[in-house]
């Protein structure tokens, strides 16, 4: 089992080395295909075998990498870096059912991306400062480029702002594995990059302070947090589907993952100290994002900033300081991860027929895609939290923990929900229904359009069948995800 | 005499004076199979240092064989291999040969050599004179450019001033303590600490630091490109060891010697980043990041201490293998008709040598410092060992130098990438002696990078 996590983690890397030496379209895309399967059934395996009642890590796998500095190659999984990968695994393997009809450079195209899946797998069950910050960053090199290489009109631009924000943020999260570190060794004389001999170490309130917000500041851009934002609109808008999909249902998890993984336990008085900060700027970001959502005309705009509103559920969450608005933030990011993939698929499978986000382009779309309707109506569904879905249950939990101690601001928070389903059946009526104001020469092109095909059902159908059982059944998944909360508030 | 110790030295030196005396016979015709020769004489010499027994000393103690003198030989023997590997087809398609260069190399690495193997100031002395002559020959190899001679003479002035501040230097300690042998105890003689000074200033001279940097951006320029991977890589290796060697073993022993180095670090740093920022040629640009690098490593030198010396080499041999990689791709491109190397020439090329710009780029992203490249493992590990030494300020100045450093670098490769062709370039041709270095230098810094114990390992047992 052990070798297995390894194993998941690096797979996709060796595909991605196998395939651009090969250089034949199909056999790459054949190849990400298969291989991305077989990684999300393997993640089941260790899914299925993950003992919940076991407190502290499993699968832990330690092997001296570079001694002179303290560096092992640690990995081990918790009840929320098992939920993430697999989600991840998921989501890849979706991206590249989806991807099937690339044409521009496919061999590049899916060797970045299984590139992109390395890092992302590793960032989630990295147990060693190092080994996290390598995978951290191993993951801005392949975006950079998937923006750039098959965005739209201005992806250079939104390129370059990516890679500029969110190498300025892992800078700050650099200092502040060095800090710590420093502390370290000038605490127990030895130089340690071991997540687990961290948290035993028990750092004084200064530090805590000073380091917390170094974190911070990484993990807020990836996040991203109000109000360093400002790159993820631009992001969506001119990174390509598949790049939407895994930078809404991954990268930006990476982020609060951080904050449960890193902030909490290391900083436990910092984070207390610090709430009234982390809950304004999530406050902000929740009605805020969701404010600016209403207002846009271009769907994929729209759905980044209701992405950046979600986020903010889950930082109010992170930092309730409470184990059941913990549960709904992790729970958050799955649902959530789940459901703006499914919604820039939608918006994706949109652009391919009308070759346009604009609402102002689109309308009366129903008619004419009834299948995709259906799809589409159910990942915003999933997304609002709506009842039976998964996005449901981690918001309940989310507000029922925060309300405990701070009654008021989860009443703030609350509103923003209602907003999110302002914003997102305006952008369906504009888009699916509103027949009348359609002129008859648009009609009479998108009777010709084509309804789903099987590239697309697969990815939506095992998405939204996800979201279902977790918001249909939520008990094993909270359950596992209550695994971590225990670590972090221990008992 | 023990032979045994001079094993390496002697199968170059063989080898040196057979492709000299072939090269005498068989003029430019066969230049590519004498380059083949030197090559081969290279990896025979590195071969023979396996065969050498260590520790010993021969010739009155004035040549000395350690684990240290040999893995550093080693490296340099290895970085000219892949030298004189990648340069041959450059100057053939250049249409200027001039078969001289396949001895050249060799006898610059022998001063190397010479230089590492003592801990006498005067052989030290002896050796980086051989190298540095032979260095500015090839500089100015290119006898009808303006540049490369332009070049040349502000190498060969300035350099020469280098060595005289050595020569001086040297005399200087031995009239204070009566000894040119290494090792010294602390000082306050104002003659010993006048020749420290002196030798401090060669050192920094030689590996381009400010305020001694003055030749490097104009003979990097004007070098043909091939010679520039040669004086960007291996003297960067030879000097950093032997200013290893010489902190050790006498700089320390001068007081209030850590903060003239810092001094001269800091400002390299500093003045090497920013002045990368303004320029319009990318070979110029990798001249100051040169100066720049000189500055993180000097500013490993600022006290002794294992990790840290451990580091700042691997940190050296690693920077040799992406540069070397940066200027062979560079002199790949600079094959094409009319390739000036100016910013504007890189626009695009991606979409034509798809493999050749990624490779460039890799190796940029290594001199940035981005794992999982060994470059960032180097930068840990000094960084650490600065803040272990409660070098608080100098941590954070290294740490911003190198954040400034991104951006440059980053520019070339999104010219490279990001931006449309304008011009058509026509095709180049990638030799095998080219490809074979950028593999083993692609590789060898992704390795390192993951597994940077193979080497950092062997440092810290032999420092």
């Amino acid at each position: 089992m052990e070798k297995l996590l390894s194993l998941i983690i690096f797979l996709p890397l060796i595909t991605a080395g196998v395939i651009s030496l090969i250089r034949k379209e199909e056999v790459a895309k054949v190849a990400s295909v298969v291989v991305s399967g077989i990684v999300f059934i393997l993640s089941l395996v260790l899914f299925f075998n993950f003992d919940f009642s076991k407190p502290g890590f499993q699968f832990e796998t330690k092997i001296d990498w570079i001694p002179a500095l303290g560096i092992s190659y640690h990995l081990g999984l918790d009840g929320m870096a098992i939920s993430l990968i697999v989600m991840t695994a998921l989501l890849f393997f979706a991206v590249f059912v989806w991807s099937w009809r690339v044409e521009d450079r496919p061999v590049l195209y899916t060797a970045l991306f299984l590139m992109l899946e390395t890092a992302c797998l590793g960032v989630f069950s990295a147990l060693d400062f190092f080994l996290f910050y390598i995978f951290w960053e191993g993951m801005l090199i392949p975006m950079y480029f998937i923006i750039g290489f098959w965005g739209h009109e201005r992806k250079v631009y939104a390129a370059n702002k990516f890679f500029l924000y969110t190498f300025f943020g892992s800078l700050f999260l650099l200092l502040g594995f060095a800090s710590v570190i420093v502390y370290g060794y000038f605490a127990t004389g030895e130089i340690t990059f071991d997540y687990i001999e961290h948290l035993k170490m028990g750092y004084p309130l200064w530090l805590q302070l000073a380091v917390f917000l170094l974190f911070g500041i990484g993990f807020a851009v990836k996040i991203p947090m109000f109000p360093v934002h400002t790159w993820l609109p631009d992001a969506h808008v001119e990174a390509p589907t598949a790049g939407s999909v895994i930078l809404a249902g991954v990268l930006l998890k990476m982020g609060t993952y951080g904050f449960v993984r890193y902030s909490l336990p290391l900083f436990p008085d910092a984070s207390k100290y610090y709430i009234p900060l982390i809950f304004t700027l999530s406050v902000i970001a929740i009605i805020y994002a969701a404010m600016m959502a209403i207002a846009q005309t271009h769907i994929k705009r729209l759905i980044a900033y209701s992405s950046i509103s979600h986020m903010g559920i889950v930082t109010l969450g992170t930092f309730a300081l409470d184990k059941d608005a913990l549960n709904g933030a992790v729970y958050m990011m799955i649902a959530h991860g789940l459901s703006s993939a499914a919604l820039f698929f939608a918006a994706g499978f949109i652009y391919d027929r009308i070759h346009s986000y604009n609402m102002d382009d689109l309308g009366g779309l129903a008619r004419y895609l009834p299948n995709f309707a259906i799809f589409f109506m159910i990942s915003g569904l999933a997304g609002i939290g709506l009842p039976g879905l998964a996005g449901f249950i981690a918001e309940f939990l989310v507000l029922l923990g925060t309300f405990k101690a701070h009654p008021v601001w989860a009443v703030i928070a609350g509103t923003g929900m209602i907003l999110g389903a302002a914003y997102f059946l305006y952008m369906y009526k504009r888009v699916m229904l509103e027949e009348d104001t359609i002129p008859d020469s648009r009609k009479e092109r998108w009777a010709k359009l084509r309804d789903v095909e099987a590239h697309h059902v697969i990815p939506f159908v095992l998405i939204l069948l996800v979201a279902f059982i977790m918001g249909l059944y939520p008990a094993p998944f909270v359950r596992l995800i209550d695994h971590t909360s225990k670590l972090v508030f221990g008992g | 005499m023990n032979w045994n110790a001079l094993l390496p030295e002697l199968v170059l030196l063989i080898g040196t004076l057979i492709v000299f005396g072939l090269e005498l016979v068989l003029k430019e015709r066969y230049y590519k199979s004498l380059s083949l020769l030197a090559f081969i004489t290279v990896v025979a010499s590195a071969f023979s240092i396996f065969f050498v027994n260590y520790p010993t000393s021969t010739l009155f103690d004035g040549f000395s064989v350690s684990g240290f003198n040999l893995i550093a030989k080693f490296l340099l023997l290895a970085v000219t291999g892949l030298v004189i590997l990648s340069s041959y087809d450059y100057f053939i398609k250049k249409d200027s040969v001039y078969s001289e260069l396949s001895y050249l190399y060799l006898i610059a690495l022998m001063g190397f050599m010479v230089m590492l193997s003592s801990e006498n100031l005067a052989i030290i002395f002896v050796g980086i004179e051989l190298a540095s002559i032979s260095m500015y020959i090839l500089v100015g190899l290119f006898k009808r450019e303006y540049l490369s001679k332009e070049g040349a003479f502000k190498y060969l002035v300035i350099g020469t001033t280098g060595t005289s501040m050595f020569a001086l230097g040297s005399g200087l300690v031995y009239a204070s303590k009566g000894d040119l042998l290494l090792g010294f105890r602390e000082s306050t003689d104002p003659l010993f600490a006048l020749g420290v000074l002196l030798l401090m200033s060669a050192l920094a001279l030689k590996v381009s630091a400010v305020p001694f940097h003055f030749w490097t951006p104009d003979a990097y320029e004007g070098a043909p490109t091939p010679t520039t991977s040669f004086l960007a890589t291996v003297p960067k290796i030879a000097m950093y060891f032997l200013f290893v060697k010489l902190t050790v073993y006498m700089f320390s022993a001068l007081p209030s010697w850590e903060f003239l180095i810092g001094v001269v670090a800091v400002a390299s740093m500093f003045y090497g980043n920013f002045m990368a920022y303004v320029q319009k040629s990318v070979k110029r640009l990798l001249a100051y990041s040169s100066i720049a690098h000189a500055g993180y490593f000097t500013l490993a030198l600022t006290v002794v201490d294992r990790l840290l010396i451990s580091s700042l080499l691997f940190y050296v041999v690693v920077y040799a293998l992406a540069t070397l990689g940066a200027f062979t791709v560079l002199s790949i491109l600079e094959k094409k008709e009319g390739w000036t190397h100016h910013f504007l020439d890189y626009k695009g090329i991606f979409r034509e040598h798809p493999v050749l710009a990624s490779l460039l780029a890799l190796f940029l992203f290594a001199l940035i410092g981005i794992p999982p490249m060994a470059i960032f493992v180097g930068k840990l590990g000094i960084f650490m060992g600065l803040v272990k030494n409660e070098l608080f300020l100098y941590a954070i100045l290294f740490v911003l130098a190198s954040v400034i450093s991104a951006g440059y670098y980053l520019k070339v490769i999104v010219y490279m990438f990001l931006h449309e062709k304008e011009r058509d370039w026509g095709s180049t041709s990638v030799s095998a002696g080219e490809s074979l270095a950028l593999l083993v230098a692609g590789v060898f810094v992704l390795f390192l990078g993951i597994f940077p114990d193979t080497i950092l390992a062997l440092f810290l047992r032999f420092v």
